[in-house]
C-alpha cells in the first residue's frame, strides 16, 4: 500500500473550445492537508469536479484511488471511495437544525422511510466528537455564525467514512477565531488519517496549515511546492506568470480642509465613538477582522444605516445619513461587499446597471431617456475603466468577478461622488485584476476625490491607501500612515488590536 | 423561553387567545363548547386544504389549483353517487383519486418544464375548472342521497344545548384530524418529511439537495399529489356541509387557504411551516370572521378587520426577524 | 426533449377542446339571427335562461341561441357584442355586467342596423328596449311583506345580499328598508346588510353566528340564490325551524328541499327562462316591423307596461314547498 490516496496522471478535459485542463498530473497523500491554487480560470474547478465524478475527464487520462484504477466514475461512486466535497454554498438547509443537516446524508444513503429524532441526534453528536466540536444540536443552521455552519458542513461529511475532504474557498467568509477552529479540525482530521485540500485563490492563512501547494495556471500545471517555499510574492507570481508590486500610494496633501469629517459617530451594538477625517485626494483604509464595526461603520456613513449620536460633515456641510437618496445626492457614493447582492442587478445588462445612479442625467424631454446619450454615457465608462465585455448588452451574471467589480465601479464614478466607499473592492476576483482595480481607485483619488476602503486584507489596505484606521470591537484602535509602517508591522498590528 | 418568544406560532397564539378574550367579554356566548365544536365543524373545509398548502409552501412551491381539484373531485364524486348509489367510502375513493391525479399532473408539469410552480398552477387551475364547466354545464346537484346527508350528521359524541338541541364533535372535524395527524406523521418522523424541508429550504438552486441525494422529482411527485388529496378530502367534505354541489363555490377561496397558511409562519419562500401554524392561522381567521358578528361589527368592516390582522401577525413576525438578523457587535465599553 | 413535445401537444389539445365543443355547424341564412348575450355561463341561472332561449328559437321559427364569458367579465362581454356585430346578427339581447361599458358598442351596433333588447339593465343607454321581468320596488316590497307575513310582524331580522356591490340586490334591500319603515314599524333591523348570499357554506355560518350575537332574531330575508338555503340549514342543524323566518331569491329546485321541512318559509323569484324568450321575442316584433304597445301580450307572460324604451311584464313568481317542484327549474 503507497502513501498515495489519490493520484491521477496525464488529466485533461476539453469543453468545446476550451482547453479546461492539459495533461496534469496531481497527488494527494493519505492525511495530508494541500492546497489547490490558481486564479479564476486556471482549471482549479474543473480539476475538482474530475475527482469528485462530476465530469468525466478525457481519454488518455488516469485516475488511482487507494491503488485503484478508475474508469467512469460518478459522484456516487467517488462518495464511496470517501471523497467528499464541501463547495463555497456549503450546501446546507439553513431552515433545518444542525443535527437534521448533519445527520440528513447519511439517513438517505441508508435508504430509511423513518427518521428517529434520538438515532439523528446520535449521528450528529458521533460527527462532532470526532473532530472535538461542539455546537448547539437544536440550533437553526441559518442562525449559526458562518464558521459554525462550516463546521456543520465538515461534521455532515465524517457521517461517511470519509478519506479525502475538499473544501473549496473555506477561509473567505470566516473571522480569524473562526480560521482558527476551522484549522484545529484540519489538523485533527490529519492524525485520523483523513486528507483535506483546500482551493483557495487567497494567499495568507492557508500557508498556516498546508503542507503541499498545488498551482495551476491556464489549465496547466505549474508545479507542486512545501508550502514552506512559498511566500506571498512567490505564489502570485506562480499563478499569475507575473510579478505584482505594491507600490506606496504616493499621496501628497492638497488641500488643508477637511472633505469629510467624523465626528463621535455611535450605534448601539454596532460602533462607538467613532471620529476621523478625509481629506480630498486620500486612501483611507478601514481595517480589522470580521465583526469589528468596520461594515457597519460603512453603511451608516451611506446613508443605510442611521447612528445613534454624533455627526458627519461634508465640506463642512452636516449630512442627514437619514437615506441613501440623500447620501448620493450630497456626493456619497458606496461600493458594498458583497457585490453580487447588494451593487448589481445580475440579468440586467452592462449598460443599465452603469446607468442606474446616473438615470436623471440621461432623460430627455418627458421624461423618457435619451438612448443617444444613454449608449454614450455607458461606452465612456466601459472604455475608460477597460470592462472586458462583449457588448453593452450583455448581462451582467455573464462577466468575471473582476469585470463585474468594474461595473459597479463604474457605476458609482458616474455619479461623480465627492466620497466614495468601497468594501472589499477585490475581494474574490485574481491577482492580476486586483491591480488593476487598485490603479482605478488611485487615479480617481489623484482626481480629488475622498475614497475610503474597507477591507480585512491587510496587504491590499497597505498597497493601496496612504493612511489606515484599525477597528476593533465597534471601536477605533489604532491609525497609521503607510509610509511609515511595513504591511508586516500592519498586520502585526491588526492582531495585536485585536486579540 | 427564548426559543419560544422567536416562534412566529407563539404570536399567532397570544393573538388568538387575545382575540378570544376579547370576544368573549363582548359576547359570552363565543366561549361555550357549542360555538367552539360549531367553529371547528365549520372550519374543517378550509383547515384541509391548508395542511395540503402548508406541504406545497415547505417544498418551496405555490400551488393555487387546489380549488379546482377540490371542486373536480367533488363534481365527479356527486355526480356518481347520485347518478349510481354507493356508499360513503366510494365518495371519499372516488374524490381522492381524481385529486391524486390532478395533483400528479401538477408535479409533472412543474419537474418536467421547471416553470415556476404558481405560473404552473394558475394554468391548471384554469384548464381543470374550464373542464369541468364544459363537461358540467355548470349544472348544480342540489338532491345528493339521504346517506350522504346522514353521514354528514354523524357525531362522535353527541351533547344537548340548554334548548335540548344536539351538538357534538362532527364526523367531519374527526377527517379534519385524521389528514392532520398524516400530515404531521409525514413531516416529522418520515425521511421524505425531512426531504421537504431540505428542498424547500435551498431557495431556486436545488443543487444542494441533489447533492445530499435527495430525488427532487419523488419529493415534488409526493407534495402535489398530497395536495390532490388533501383537496379530494376536502371537496367530499365542503359536499357534506353543504350539501350542495357547484361547481363555482370553492374555486375563489385559494387566497383565504393561503392566506391562514402564511399567517401561521409558512413561508412563500419554502422551507418554513409547522402543522401546529398552520392550524393556528386557520383559527385564527375563523374566529375573526366568527367575533365579529358575535362582536355586532358591521359587515362592511369585516374585509378591513380581517386584513388588519394579517399585515399586524406577519409584519410583527418579520419586525422580529429582521431583529435578530441585525448584525450586533460586542462594542467595547468606554 | 420528445417527451416534452408530447406533454406539449397533449396539453394544446386539452386547452382546444371547449374550443371543439362549441364550434358548431353554422346555421341556415333565411331565418332571423338573434342571439343572446349573459353575464357568466355555466351557472344555473343562465342555464335557466337558455331554456327559454331555445323554446323562442323552436317556438318562434328563428334562430336564437345563448353565449356568454366564463367569467362575469364585462371585457369578454364588449368583445362577445363586437364579434357578433361582425357576423351580422339581426338582433343582439343581453344581460349586461356593465351598463357603461357596453355603450359604445351597442351605439356602433344599431348603426349597423342591429336591435339591441337588454334584461336586468333598466337604465341601459344605447338599447332599444330593455325588459324587466318584474318591477325592481315592487319585488323588493313583496320580500318585506312575506317576512313580516311569517315574523308577525315584528321581531328582529337581518339582511344577506350576494356582495355589497351587486346593483339589484341593494336596490331591492334599500328599496324594503324603505318601505318598511313605514309600513312595519315593530321590525327590527339588527345589522347591515351581510355579503354571503352567494355561498351556501358562508350563509349557513353567518346564521349561525347571528344566532348567537342576536338570540331573538325572528327572520332573514336573503338575495342572492344561496343565501336563504344556507340560512335554512343553520335553522335545521340548531332546531329552531320554527322560530325564524327565512325568505329570499332562490331557486325553486334547490329551495324545495328547504321549503318542504319548513327551514325555509318563502321563494321570490321570476324565471329567468322567461326572460329569455321575452328578449327574443322583443327582438323578433321589432325585426318585422312591430311596434311595442302598452297592453301587448307576450304569450305566456302576460300583457306589457311600457315605461320610455323600458318593457315591464310583471311574471313575478312565489316559491312554496307546495308547488316548488312545478316550475321545471
Amino acid at each position: 500500500m503507497s502513501n498515495l490516496f489519490l493520484s491521477m496522471q496525464n488529466v485533461s478535459k476539453r469543453y468545446t473550445g476550451v482547453q479546461a485542463l492539459d495533461q496534469v498530473d496531481f497527488e494527494i497523500r493519505r492525511g495530508e492537508v494541500h492546497c489547490l491554487a490558481g486564479e479564476n480560470g486556471s482549471g482549479k474547478s474543473t480539476l475538482i469536479k474530475i475527482i469528485s465524478g462530476v465530469v468525466q475527464p478525457d481519454d488518455g487520462s488516469r485516475i488511482v484511488v487507494e491503488d485503484r484504477e478508475i474508469t467512469h466514475q460518478t459522484s456516487i461512486e467517488s462518495m464511496r471511495l470517501g471523497i467528499e466535497v464541501i463547495y463555497q454554498d456549503l450546501s446546507l438547509f439553513p431552515n433545518m437544525t444542525v443535527s437534521q443537516n448533519i445527520a440528513l446524508n447519511e439517513i438517505i444513503e441508508n435508504k430509511s422511510r423513518l427518521v428517529v429524532k434520538k438515532h439523528e441526534a446520535e449521528i450528529a453528536q458521533a460527527a462532532m466528537d470526532r473532530v472535538g466540536v461542539d455546537l448547539p444540536l437544536k440550533e437553526l443552521v441559518g442562525d449559526l455564525s458562518m464558521g459554525d455552519q462550516q463546521l456543520v458542513a465538515i461534521c455532515r461529511a465524517l457521517t461517511s467514512d470519509v478519506r479525502l475532504l475538499i473544501m473549496d474557498e473555506p477561509t473567505t467568509a470566516l473571522t480569524r477565531k473562526e480560521i482558527q477552529g476551522l484549522f484545529r479540525v484540519v489538523a485533527e482530521l490529519k492524525s485520523q488519517g483523513i486528507a483535506s485540500m483546500f482551493i483557495s485563490h487567497k494567499l495568507g492563512e492557508i500557508f498556516e496549515i498546508a503542507e503541499r501547494v498545488t498551482v495551476l495556471r491556464d489549465g496547466k500545471k505549474v508545479g507542486t511546492y512545501p508550502s514552506s517555499d512559498l511566500d506571498d510574492a512567490k505564489l502570485s507570481y506562480l499563478m499569475t506568470g507575473q510579478t505584482v508590486e505594491y507600490t506606496p500610494y504616493d499621496y501628497e496633501r492638497i488641500e488643508q480642509q477637511p472633505l469629510l469629517e467624523v465626528r463621535n459617530l455611535s450605534k448601539k451594538n454596532n460602533f462607538a465613538d467613532v471620529s476621523f477625517t478625509l481629506a480630498p485626494g486620500e486612501i483611507l483604509g478601514i481595517t480589522g477582522l470580521l465583526g469589528s464595526g468596520r461594515t457597519e461603520l460603512a453603511l451608516s456613513l451611506f446613508g443605510m444605516n442611521r447612528p445613534d449620536s454624533g455627526a458627519v460633515y461634508l465640506n463642512g456641510d452636516r449630512l442627514p445619513l437619514a437615506s441613501v437618496g440623500k447620501s448620493v445626492r450630497a456626493g456619497i457614493g458606496y461600493v458594498p461587499e458583497n457585490r453580487l447582492v447588494q451593487g448589481l442587478v445580475m440579468p440586467q445588462s452592462v449598460g443599465r446597471n452603469i446607468a442606474v445612479t446616473t438615470i436623471r442625467k440621461l432623460l430627455a424631454k418627458l421624461g423618457f431617456i435619451d438612448k443617444d446619450l444613454y449608449h454614450e454615457n455607458v461606452a465612456e465608462w466601459i472604455d475608460r475603466l477597460s470592462v472586458m465585455v462583449p457588448s453593452a448588452q450583455s448581462p451582467v451574471q455573464t462577466l468575471s468577478g473582476g469585470n463585474q467589480q468594474r461595473v459597479v465601479l463604474a457605476k458609482w464614478m458616474a455619479t461623480a461622488p465627492k466620497v466614495l466607499i468601497l468594501d472589499g473592492p477585490t475581494v474574490g476576483i485574481d491577482v492580476a485584476a486586483k491591480s488593476a482595480i487598485h490603479t482605478i481607485i488611485r487615479d480617481l483619488a489623484k482626481s480629488g476625490v475622498g475614497v475610503i476602503i474597507i477591507s480585512d486584507e491587510v496587504a491590499e489596505v497597505h498597497g493601496t491607501c496612504n493612511r489606515a484606521l484599525v477597528m476593533n470591537r465597534g471601536r477605533i484602535k489604532a491609525e497609521f500612515a503607510m509610509a511609515s509602517v511595513s504591511a508586516h508591522e500592519l498586520q502585526d498590528a491588526v492582531q495585536q488590536v485585536s486579540a | 423561553m427564548r426559543r419560544l418568544m422567536q416562534r412566529h406560532e407563539t404570536y399567532v397564539f397570544l393573538a388568538v387567545v387575545a382575540l378570544t378574550i376579547v370576544v368573549t367579554a363582548l359576547n359570552p356566548n363565543f366561549l361555550t363548547m357549542e360555538n367552539f365544536l360549531d367553529i371547528l365543524k365549520s372550519c374543517s373545509f378550509l383547515g384541509i386544504m391548508a395542511i395540503g398548502v402548508l406541504v406545497v409552501l415547505i417544498s418551496g412551491g405555490v400551488d393555487i389549483s387546489f380549488t379546482a381539484v377540490a371542486t373536480v373531485g367533488q363534481y365527479v364524486m356527486a355526480v356518481v353517487i347520485t347518478r349510481y348509489t354507493g356508499n360513503i367510502a366510494l365518495a371519499f375513493t372516488i374524490a381522492i383519486a381524481i385529486g391524486l391525479v390532478l395533483g400528479l399532473i401538477n408535479a409533472a408539469l412543474i419537474y418536467f418544464f421547471n416553470i415556476p410552480t404558481i405560473i404552473v398552477s394558475i394554468g391548471t387551475l384554469n384548464v381543470f375548472y374550464g373542464l369541468l364547466i364544459v363537461f358540467s354545464g355548470g349544472k348544480w346537484i342540489y338532491t345528493l342521497p339521504d346517506w350522504f346527508h346522514k353521514f354528514a350528521e354523524t357525531r362522535v359524541f353527541t351533547l344537548f344545548n340548554s334548548n335540548g338541541i344536539p351538538y357534538g364533535l362532527s364526523i367531519v372535524t374527526l377527517i379534519w384530524i385524521f389528514v392532520i395527524v398524516l400530515a404531521a406523521l409525514i413531516l416529522r418522523y418520515t425521511v421524505l418529511g425531512r426531504s421537504l424541508y431540505a428542498v424547500g429550504g435551498c431557495g431556486f438552486d436545488k443543487g444542494p439537495a441533489e447533492r445530499a441525494g435527495i430525488n427532487i422529482f419523488r419529493v415534488q411527485v409526493f407534495v402535489y399529489t398530497f395536495m390532490g388529496f388533501t383537496a379530494g378530502v376536502a371537496g367530499v367534505v365542503q359536499a357534506l356541509l353543504v350539501q350542495t354541489v357547484a361547481p363555482n363555490s370553492i374555486v375563489g377561496k385559494e387566497l383565504n387557504v393561503i392566506a391562514a397558511v402564511v399567517l401561521g409562519g409558512a413561508s412563500l419562500a419554502g422551507g418554513a411551516g409547522t402543522i401546529v401554524g398552520t392550524l393556528l392561522g386557520v383559527f385564527l381567521l375563523a374566529i375573526l370572521s366568527n367575533g365579529l358578528t358575535l362582536m355586532r361589527v358591521p359587515s362592511y368592516w369585516y374585509d378591513v378587520v380581517i386584513g388588519m390582522v394579517i399585515l399586524t401577525s406577519v409584519s410583527a413576525s418579520a419586525l422580529q426577524q429582521r431583529r435578530e438578523q441585525q448584525r450586533a457587535i460586542a462594542v467595547e465599553e468606554a | 426533449m420528445k417527451k416534452g413535445i408530447v406533454v406539449w401537444a397533449a396539453l394544446a389539445l386539452l386547452m382546444l377542446t371547449p374550443a371543439l365543443l362549441f364550434a358548431k355547424a353554422e346555421a341556415e341564412d333565411d331565418v332571423y339571427e338573434i342571439a343572446t348575450v349573459v353575464k357568466i355561463t355555466g351557472i344555473p341561472w343562465f342555464n335557466r335562461m337558455e331554456v327559454g332561449v331555445n323554446r323562442a328559437a323552436e317556438e318562434l321559427g328563428v334562430n336564437s341561441y345563448q353565449i356568454g364569458p366564463a367569467d362575469a367579465d364585462p371585457a369578454q362581454q364588449v368583445r362577445m357584442v363586437e364579434d357578433l356585430i361582425s357576423k351580422g346578427v339581426d338582433a343582439i339581447c343581453v344581460t349586461p355586467n356593465d351598463a357603461t361599458a357596453l355603450e359604445p358598442v351597442f351605439n356602433r351596433a344599431r348603426e349597423q342596423g342591429i336591435i339591441i333588447i337588454t334584461h336586468e339593465s333598466p337604465d341601459q343607454r344605447g338599447k332599444d328596449y330593455d325588459i324587466e321581468l318584474i318591477d325592481n320596488e315592487n319585488f323588493g316590497r313583496h320580500h318585506w311583506d312575506m317576512l313580516a307575513e311569517q315574523m308577525g310582524g315584528s321581531g328582529q331580522y337581518a339582511i344577506f345580499v350576494g356582495s355589497l356591490t351587486v346593483p339589484l340586490h341593494n336596490l331591492w334591500a334599500d328599496v324594503g328598508l324603505e318601505y318598511a319603515a313605514t309600513q312595519y314599524p315593530d321590525m327590527e333591523l339588527v345589522t347591515t346588510r351581510i355579503p354571503c348570499g352567494e355561498d351556501q357554506e358562508l350563509s349557513k355560518q353567518r346564521t349561525l353566528e347571528l344566532l348567537q350575537a342576536y338570540p331573538d332574531l325572528k327572520g332573514i330575508v336573503g338575495f342572492g340564490s344561496l343565501g336563504p338555503p344556507g340560512a335554512a340549514q343553520a335553522l335545521r342543524e340548531k332546531g329552531l325551524i320554527d322560530e325564524v323566518a327565512v325568505v329570499g331569491t332562490v331557486l325553486p329546485a334547490h329551495a324545495a328541499q328547504y321549503l318542504k321541512d319548513g327551514s325555509m318559509d318563502h321563494g321570490i323569484l321570476w324565471d329567468p327562462g322567461d326572460a329569455g324568450y321575452a328578449m327574443t321575442w322583443v327582438a323578433l316584433q321589432l325585426l318585422e316591423g312591430k311596434e311595442i304597445v302598452n297592453g301587448m301580450n307576450v304569450p305566456g307572460l302576460g300583457t306589457v307596461v311600457l315605461d320610455g324604451d323600458v318593457i315591464k311584464v310583471d311574471a313575478m313568481i312565489d316559491i312554496t314547498g307546495a308547488n316548488a317542484d312545478d316550475f321545471g327549474f
